[in-house]
């Protein structure tokens, strides 16, 4: 290991652990989150990664089926929920520090030492926003088309379809269960495999690409972010006065969320931290900015 | 922001906007008769979409990395 990465391990030491509490606290067998909640209001059923699916809720709503979110997946709805409005006051820390479908993978790409010339990146914050919510806007036409019955719902809804907590799951399930529940594998489940963990978890730098493009909770947790940093809640700010113009938050960033002129882009910042512990320049503030103390 | 960047930006939210319902709806009939697999045959666009999205990204860097150097003129 080399000393950089040790110095990076040890500074972010929190945010690493907060990614293992994630896991225990999401996916089953543990689920404790969940499973605590289900105690205390008296449900009996066994709770999975999927008792807080992280997209339904959002296909619910673009889809006109609120009945769901009223219903008996209370919960699920709730979660997101709250998410989505935390991120106004605190940015989208659930993304950046306890996801566990982000985690696995991010924590995929720092540990397989992959040479950063053979890893992808866009630098151009603006076209990676474009994908991002250029995505989201697919995926909220199909909830849409699907919910209100203008498009066959035969086969289930596009959400579940490429399902990365469900693939998540299985492995967890198949790791600390039954060994037999890895072998539920299907087309989707395999292309969900393969841009989650191997193209956007290794070939990504940052091991940030399902995250990116394809979680409408994360962008979705993004624009509640860019709209709590305009009004002055927490966020990452860039102090232009000490830069040194090293790049090195460029490369830290997870989320590619640092531009070139080294401003943070709030759509895609999931206030890790990464840049603070990296650089002075950096620095997580509330109220007035840093150009205005 | 320069016309140029404005039409990649917009470029770009059109191609990831588009990507999903047309793998949706482009797939259909192999779906819609069927359905042996849970997918609905959206396999057929997006392994490819996958991939241009791959190729997308490396042509860009490459793009912007030829067009940097020829600024500088190094």
């Amino acid at each position: 290991m080399s000393l950089r990465a040790k110095e990076t391990l040890v500074k972010n030491r929190w945010r690493y652990i907060a990614f293992v509490a994630g896991f225990f606290l999401f996916v089953a067998p543990f689920a404790l989150l969940t499973r605590a909640v289900y105690f205390l209001v008296g449900n009996t059923a066994e709770p999975t990664l999927h008792s807080v699916c992280f997209r339904m809720p959002i296909d619910w709503i673009f889809g006109g089926r609120f009945y769901s979110i009223f219903g008996s997946s209370w919960f699920m709805a709730a979660f997101v929920f709250t998410v989505i409005i935390s991120s106004i006051f605190f940015g989208a820390v659930f993304c950046g520090w306890l996801c566990p479908v982000g985690a696995v993978s991010e924590a995929l790409s720092r540990a397989v030492p992959i040479p950063k010339r053979f890893r992808i990146r866009i630098r151009d914050t603006t076209l990676t926003v474009s994908m991002r919510y250029g995505f989201l806007v697919g995926f909220i036409i199909i909830a849409f088309l699907v919910g209100y019955k203008l498009a066959s719902d035969q086969f289930g809804s596009i959400c579940c379809r490429y399902c990365s907590s469900s693939v998540l799951q299985n492995f967890a399930s198949a790791l600390f269960e039954d060994p037999s529940a890895v072998g539920y594998w299907h087309s989707g489940s395999i292309i969900t495999l393969l841009f989650w963990l191997l193209i956007g978890g290794l070939m990504f730098s940052g091991g940030r690409g399902w995250c990116l493009f394809f979680c409408p909770l994360g962008a979705l947790s993004g624009l509640a972010h860019k709209i709590g940093g305009r009004l002055g809640f927490y966020r990452v700010e860039h102090n232009k006065g000490i830069c040194t113009g090293c790049n090195r938050c460029q490369s830290l960033c997870p989320m590619w969320a640092i531009k070139n002129d080294h401003t943070v882009e709030r759509t895609l910042c999931v206030n890790c931290k990464e840049c603070i512990h990296a650089c002075d320049a950096y620095k997580l503030v509330r109220g007035k900015s840093i150009e205005d103390n | 922001m320069r016309i140029t960047e404005k039409l990649k930006m917009w470029w770009a939210f059109a191609m990831a906007a588009s990507a999903l319902p047309s793998s949706y709806f482009l797939t259909m009939s192999c779906c819609g008769t069927c359905a042996g697999c849970p997918i609905c045959g959206s396999c057929l666009l997006a392994y490819p979409i996958l991939l241009a999205i791959v190729i997308m990204a490396r042509l860009i860097r490459a793009g912007k990395g030829l067009l940097r150097q020829r600024q500088t003129g190094q």
